[in-house]
């Protein structure tokens, strides 16, 4: 059942990035996003990243890498948390991050690198 | 879960318009970035990819099911990312891949036997990981490990191990120290057992034709060896090995750096079997007494501001043995009633490289290869002596580019061989030597070898080179054709074939023959060995029970238009050694290896192989060489470096010479029963570099009885060693150690 959620948050968050008219029902989003990472340290930079204004639930889990998230969808956007986790280094489904940002993250954080990703398993 | 997440994003992709993954790749060069144009990009199992632009740049869309995009370059490491994003820019830096002429080497460290999937022939490499689980001591008996490489048990009077690959001799395997060719010659036969084992960092066991590049000898396949290197020696390594058979190693070795530009390693062996031993009671000694020295030094040199890199190293070897009669042995000295044999061979060799990379060019290289070598062979059989002597220079010229990408390569070259050959045979109480061949070869030579590679799942290699022989007076074309096709990340299929040839030592390569009371009828003529190759191999990767099994296949077939025959069949009083055309081998191998739980891995193979020789009587089967052939190895290894290796063999019947025509008591059956061998080691690893290890050869104590025929009287008509098709020496225990300095922290 679990597994049939995401498929549906996934879906849905993907319809949600698309879809350029906001609806006018409500403006709380509950919404997912991919985004790739190994380990705690990882976890902690992508949440404070993703935690920009508007957000008010973002809560990342290192295991299925998806980043479980609450905004407002009329003060911020979906592309606007990928571009801020973009920022401090991380790739997400939508972009990657800049050579610049992923080369400042901490060795152990390499999570492009299958040697690291390796280690962490 | 991930991946289907991943599979919708990707589906979904189209809806989000442009998403595209692009970059730029570099290569280091000397420390600077040089874009690298006509590298591969793609990603991993599916078969999306690409290639970059001249500016090294690349555009790929984000595949469906895969998020490890890898890129490859001929002469730098393969590299792998993550990516899971379906748009943005992903750049990389690759890392050259060494000192390497050879090129393109993309090869996973893990496994210590690794079947290279980007080449396109079928190419293992075995690491001093998978040397070590055979502790002794030769390379000549390291294969026992592997498949695909069979050592013999030669006469039980010299006691030389050759090796057989394709269900044949080892001479037709072109054997190489660090691409320059080591056992040719006069010492094609023994020349595995001059390379020990611990000197030994990696080999690469090629099956069929290999590159023209390495020349026209090979035919059944390629073994070429990597010494440890100045740059990959460890400061200071020490191997010492001993057995119940008296046999005694030591071997030592050393790097030194001397600059920022020099380096230097020595490299020495020695090793004695000092008591002889006669456990099956026929007079004569199992295996012969006897010594080696090895020494090896060489230099390297590299200039990262002038491209230059460069090696020259210098080797010494001297092997000693004496075998025969046991009171021939105790006496120590020729008696003309005592059957002895003595056996000493010297080999000196100056060998150096010289390698130019094109700065900001890195897909263009020219490198220089050459040798000096003396070696000489003098032996005594009875009351038959051989001398043989050899002077080799060889050169060979090696220049790599690209024709517009790297989809495109070439290799092409110049090279030349010269060998002065003398081969002698005598009887002191005969004025007339009973054969004697001295003959200056002086071939030069030219090739072309053309790689064509439109994306990482395709290679073609088609070579050609073209040889003048002084000696034969005549020019030869080599052709060679090798393919590979990899339908997925997990199926390989392979394709090749060509010509090869050699010119054969008549007498060096036959002094088996001599432990006999023989006649050598020396009915030929010098005439070159000339054969075709060709086989196929699928390669295959199979998930079982969550882990990887490996499932190997392959064929080839081997015809000789001309081979020389030493034919045992028409009666016991001769040997015949003629040239015939016509004499094939077929050889169907089929493998797996499989990690049945962690750290536990199972080999299993099984080996058909048909090698028949066009013999005076007409086409027969070889000797000596069994039809049906299986293997085991078991090795398991835990989490505190304990390592236990088990293997077991069964060889099938083998054709013996003819005997019928000998007197009853001296006959013997026309085939060999089948028989199980087995062999067992542990080895434990200490974390302060010290690894030791005991071992078991011949665990089940299988001997063959009466090697020999007529051991009573070796001098009278009958007396052979040729019937040779088991151990001789029973139960053998080993023990011994290595130790490798730990690298200074700095």
């Amino acid at each position: 059942m679990k597994t049939l959620n995401k498929f549906f948050l996934t879906f849905s968050s993907i319809l949600a990035f698309v879809s350029v008219q906001p609806a006018l029902a409500q403006s709380e989003t509950d919404t997912t996003m991919m985004v790739n990472g190994v380990c705690e340290m990882c976890k902690m930079t992508i949440e404070k990243a993703a935690d920009i204004k508007g957000v008010s639930k973002a809560e990342w889990d290192v295991e299925s890498k998806i980043l479980t998230l609450v905004y407002d969808r009329e003060v911020t956007s979906l592309e606007a948390i990928s571009t801020s986790i973009n920022e401090s280094g991380y790739d997400t489904e939508f972009n990657t991050a800049s050579d610049e940002a992923y080369k400042s993250l901490h060795k152990c954080c390499y999570y492009r690198d299958p040697e690291v990703v390796k280690t962490h398993q | 879960m991930k991946t289907f997440r991943l599979l919708l994003a990707a589906i979904a992709c189209p809806l989000l318009g442009f998403a595209q993954i692009s970059g730029t790749i570099k290569g280091l060069d000397n420390g600077k970035e040089v874009p690298l144009p006509g590298a591969n990009v793609y990603w991993e199992g599916t078969e999306t990819g690409t290639t970059t632009g001249n500016d090294g740049s690349y555009t790929l869309e984000k595949a469906a099911g895969s998020n490890t995009l890898r890129v490859s370059f001929l002469g730098y490491q393969a590299q792998s990312k993550i990516v899971i994003s379906r748009k943005g820019t992903m750049n990389f830096t690759l890392q050259p891949s060494g000192y390497e002429l050879e090129g393109a080497e993309v090869v996973g460290k893990v496994d210590a036997t690794t079947i290279d999937i980007t080449k396109a022939g079928l190419s293992y490499k075995i690491d001093d990981k998978e040397l070590r689980k055979a502790a002794c001591c030769n390379l000549s008996e390291s294969f026992e490990t592997n498949a695909s490489v069979d050592v013999s048990f030669t006469d039980a009077v010299t006691g030389t191990r050759q090796i057989e690959m394709l269900g044949l001799a080892g001479k037709y395997a072109l054997i190489q120290r660090e691409n320059i060719p080591f056992a040719r010659g006069l010492n094609s036969n023994s020349g595995l057992t001059y390379i020990p084992g611990p000197f030994v960092e990696s080999l690469q066991l090629t099956k069929g034709l290999s590159s023209v590049l390495n020349g026209y000898e090979s035919i059944t396949g390629q073994i070429n060896v990597e010494f440890y290197k100045p740059e990959t020696a460890p400061r200071l390594y020490l191997n010492a090995f001993g057995n119940q058979g008296s046999r005694a190693e030591l071997n030592v070795m050393s790097a030194l750096p001397v600059n920022q530009h020099l380096s230097t390693a020595i490299m020495a062996h020695a090793s004695s079997i000092s008591i002889p031993r006669d456990g099956n009671n026929d007079g004569f000694a199992d295996i012969p007494t006897g010594s080696q020295l090895n020494f090896m030094n060489r230099w390297h040199f590299k200039n990262p501001e002038s491209g230059w890199e460069g090696q020259i190293g210098l080797s010494a070897i001297r092997n000693k043995k004496l075998s025969g009669q046991m009171e021939y042995l105790e006496n120590d000295h020729p008696s003309d009633t005592l059957w002895g044999y003595e056996s000493e061979g010297r080999r000196v060799e100056l060998f150096g490289k010289n390698g130019y990379v094109f700065k900001d060019q890195p897909f263009r290289s020219l490198g220089i290869i050459y040798s000096l070598t003396y070696q000489d062979h003098t032996g005594r059989f009875g009351k038959r002596f051989h001398r043989g002597e050899q002077r080799s220079a060889y050169l060979n010229t090696i220049y790599q580019d690209i024709i517009g990408s790297t989809i495109h390569k070439y290799r092409t070259g110049v090279s030349f061989q010269m060998d002065n050959v003398l081969d002698r045979l005598t009887r002191p109480d005969l004025e007339d030597p009973l054969y004697n061949q001295e003959r200056t070869e002086i071939v030069p030579g030219a090739y072309f070898e053309y790689t064509f590679e439109p994306d990482p799942k395709f290679t073609l290699v088609a070579g050609v080179r073209g040889d003048y022989n002084s000696y034969f007076e005549q020019a030869y074309i080599t052709p060679r054709l090798n393919m590979r096709y990899s339908l997925s990340e997990s199926t390989t299929f392979r394709l090749g074939g060509g010509r090869g040839q050699r010119t054969p030592n008549v007498m060096m390569e036959n002094l088996n023959l001599l432990a006999s009371s023989r006649f050598m009828d020396f009915g030929v003529a010098q005439l070159p060995e000339i054969a075709w190759n060709s086989g196929a191999s699928v390669v295959q990767d199979v998930q079982l029970a969550g882990n990887k099994l490996k499932l190997t296949v392959d064929a080839f077939y081997t015809w000789f238009e001309n081979k020389l025959v030493a034919d045992l069949d028409l009666g016991p009083a001769t040997a015949y050694l003629l040239n015939t055309e016509g004499s094939r081998s077929l050889s169907v191998l089929g493998q797996i290896d499989y990690e049945l739980f962690t750290n536990f891995d199972v080999r299993l193979a099984y080996k058909y192989l048909n090698s028949k020789e066009q013999f005076i009587s007409g086409l027969r089967q070889s000797y000596l060489i069994p039809q049906h052939r299986a293997f085991t190895n078991l090795a398991y290894q835990t989490e505190n470096q304990w390592k236990f290796d088990l293997t077991l063999n069964w060889f099938g019947s083998k054709r013996l010479p003819n005997s019928e025509s000998s007197p009853l008591e001296f006959q013997r059956a026309g085939q060999s029963p089948g028989f199980f061998t087995m062999n067992t080691q542990v080895n434990k690893a200490f974390k302060n570099g010290l690894e030791v290890f005991v071992g078991v050869d011949n665990l089940l104590d299988f001997r063959q009885d009466n090697p020999i025929v007529n051991a009573n009287n070796p001098y009278d008509p009958y007396f052979d060693t040729n019937f040779t098709w088991g151990p001789v020496f029973g139960r053998n225990i080993y023990a011994g150690l290595y130790y490798t300095l730990p690298d200074k922290k700095d």
